[in-house]
């Protein structure tokens, strides 16, 4: 009798095994992605929006207000490790680095990450797919920064 | 105790060669061998033990290939198990142990307590069962607990001036559900058969997680910017959040956006901006 169930007890362990495993696995990433683009909105006499801005077109709203020229000067996709740290160079000798520390757990997972600027450092938690948009002043420009986390 | 022997007298228990067997059968390496599937054929025709066997792991392996649902998260895993469990475990002995475990009573208490009195095994299985339960119970208790403290952390840390802000937590936590269940369902004798079998597919998911998250990152493209979410948050969770700043001069503003999905903007003005970035 006790054979029996422990066979089917094997069978159900062997299930389980599948989920502790997904489960285990799931939320132990050891790299993110981000896609990195650097913009500089500019006033001009004649509107325009560089053709790789396309899909970006909502989240320049914001600054439609005051600068009607959007130029994509660099993109970049950056695939980090944990304590690894990449970035691009921004116009005027400066740099945009991001340190990625680690990654949180719970009902949403967030990708934790460090932003190096000249004069400022911070600390974000993104969600997959979480965008943010680093604005600084440079001459008569804006240089946007987007990054988001894939 | 005696009438289960009764019940199940014409089935012969299954030897460690005919589980190798079967288990090769299941997972279709013995396509092939003809010889070796007539054998199993002829004793899944006569043994019932046999045929559950094939038909859990054939359900296992399906699980393996997404066919079926694979819980993610310890939360989607409990109600799981339920259903694993009603599905998998129509032996009376077994529901008997599973029921108690969930602190019901079905049957004769006398036959569960003669059952659990007599097997060191049967109450190994018991305590397992109550382990593996509470383990799920804690990881789901300790997913919610710390997304909490994450959010509430955040925005207090966004609002506090750098001087005043606490060092940053250690990064993330080491031990997870997977290491903490298989610390407990390991070094079960009575579940040799068991553990092996789950051992030898955690290796197989494990190996498929593995390949997806190569896939993952193995494919970035620089192009036009694609800013979607891919999974849909929360209404409550914002996607993007300032767990601390510092800043050596000038000013630093955070528009999260009026709409949902936009992006949140990070004004930094320099002290020799003049009038300002915005």
């Amino acid at each position: 009798m006790m054979k029996r169930v422990l066979a089917r007890m094997g069978a159900t362990m062997l299930v389980m095994g599948v989920a502790i495993s997904s489960h285990a696995q799931a939320p132990a990433p050891t790299s993110a992605t981000f896609s990195i683009q650097v913009i500089a909105a500019s006033k001009g006499a004649q509107p325009k929006l560089d053709p790789r801005l396309e899909s970006m077109k909502k989240h320049l709203k914001p600054f439609k207000g005051q600068y009607n020229r959007f130029e994509l000067l660099t993109a970049k996709v950056l695939n980090l490790k944990v304590k690894a740290k990449g970035g691009v160079d921004l116009p005027g000798k400066r740099r945009f680095d991001l340190t990625l520390l680690g990654f949180t757990k719970g009902k949403v997972q967030r990708v934790r990450y460090q932003v190096e600027m000249p004069r400022t450092r911070m600390k974000r938690a993104v969600a997959k797919g979480g965008q943010t948009l680093d604005v600084i002043r440079s001459a008569q420009k804006l240089i946007i920064v987007s990054t988001v986390v894939r | 105790m005696s009438d289960h022997k009764e019940l199940h007298a014409t089935d012969a228990p299954l030897d460690d060669e005919q589980l190798m067997s079967l288990m090769a059968f299941a997972d279709g390496e013995l396509a092939e061998d003809e010889s070796a599937s007539a054998d199993v054929r002829a004793l899944l025709e006569r043994s019932a033990d046999a045929r559950v066997l094939v038909n859990d792991l054939q359900l296992a392996r399906r699980a393996l290939h997404e066919e079926v649902f694979i819980p993610t998260s310890a939360e989607e895993a409990l109600p799981e198990l339920d259903v694993l469990k009603e599905r998998v475990l129509a032996d009376v002995a077994a529901m008997q142990l599973m029921a108690h475990a969930d602190g019901e009573a079905i049957g004769e208490a006398a036959e569960l307590d003669g059952l659990l009195a007599e097997s060191s095994e049967a109450s190994a299985l018991l305590h397992d069962l109550n382990l593996s339960k509470q383990a799920l119970r804690a990881e789901v208790q300790s997913d919610q607990t710390e997304a909490d403290v994450s959010m509430v952390r955040g925005r207090i840390m966004s609002k506090l001036p750098a001087q005043t802000r606490p060092p940053v937590a250690a990064e993330d936590r080491s031990e997870g559900l997977g290491e903490r269940l298989r610390a407990l369902l390991f070094g079960r004798p009575g579940l040799a058969f068991g553990l092996a079998a789950a051992a030898v597919l955690m290796v197989l998911a494990l190996g498929q997680m593995k390949d997806r998250a190569i896939d993952d990152v193995a494919s970035p493209e620089i192009g036009p910017v694609a800013e979607k979410i891919d999974t849909p948050l929360p209404d409550d969770e914002p996607a993007v959040i300032i767990e601390e700043m510092e800043i050596d001069s000038g000013t630093v503003l955070v528009d999260n956006g009026a709409e949902p999905g936009a992006a949140t903007i990070i004004w930094h003005y320099s002290d020799d901006d003049g009038e300002g970035a915005g």
